[in-house]
């Protein structure tokens, strides 16, 4: 049984890695862990800007995008995302969401947390 | 259904941290909440006529992107924050006398605004 219910809200891609980090601990503890991903946020819900990841980094974060999907861990991407516009390559595993998504997982949480 | 509280600050005026407050603020308004906007430190540039959102370095690609979507502006989503309801209060500020809002905001303590985001449905702070 899930002991509580975690939101994470993340706006900057540079702090994609440390929330991945955060939300693997939490579902180690088997808490429940959705996570949204909005504006440059959600870049690293593309596939393309992986493959720039994976070029120019190491796999890293790749990885822990695997990780955390495995752990049951939900990824949304914010629907009204600009970077939609130019055709976002949606990772596997993420769905689109919109605010009454976001605000109907909010208020069921015990934490909601913004990066 | 029980009417939802919600509690909104934002904390900074960057382009990047400004649409999120004002997106959940705008999202919650719409759904029927009772939502508090609160504007401290730099955010509340947001609040100023004169305010231009500006992304962070290595960023900038957001401008663009949000012009190319047809993104409403940061002034025009809070324009609607204020119809859809949202009241606007500002934290432990000194307002200096070149200062113009664009909507009416109430100066609050940062203790007051602690005692309503005790109580909501969700308190967030970007």
């Amino acid at each position: 049984m899930a002991n509580k219910k975690f939101v994470y809200f993340v706006s900057l891609s540079s702090n994609v890695p440390y929330v991945l980090k955060k939300a693997l601990r939490n579902a180690e503890e088997e808490d429940e862990v959705s996570i949204f991903f909005d504006l440059d946020g959600a870049r690293v819900l593309d596939k393309r800007y992986m493959k720039i990841m994976e070029r120019t980094h190491n796999m890293d974060l790749q990885q822990l995008m695997q990780q955390a999907l495995d752990k049951g861990i939900k990824f949304f991407g914010c629907q009204m995302n600009v970077l939609i516009a130019d055709g976002l390559e949606l990772v596997d595993g993420a769905q689109l969401s919109g605010v009454a998504t976001f605000l109907e997982t909010a208020y069921q949480a015990d934490a909601v947390l913004s990066y | 259904m029980e009417k939802k509280k919600v509690v909104v600050m934002a904390l900074h005026d960057e382009l990047e941290s400004a649409y999120p407050p004002l997106n959940v603020a705008v999202g919650a308004a719409s759904s029927g909440a009772d939502v508090i906007l609160a504007f401290s430190r730099r955010g509340v540039n947001i609040l100023d006529k004169r305010y231009v959102s500006v992304p962070s370095e290595d960023l900038e690609y957001l401008s663009n992107a949000l012009n190319d979507f047809g993104v409403a502006s940061v002034h025009d989503l809070l324009g609607i924050a204020v119809e859809m309801g949202a009241q606007l209060y500002v934290v432990d500020m000194d307002v200096n006398n070149h200062f113009e809002f664009i909507h009416p905001a109430e100066q609050v303590p940062i203790k007051w605004l602690l005692n309503e985001a005790a109580s909501a449905d969700l308190f967030m702070h970007f």
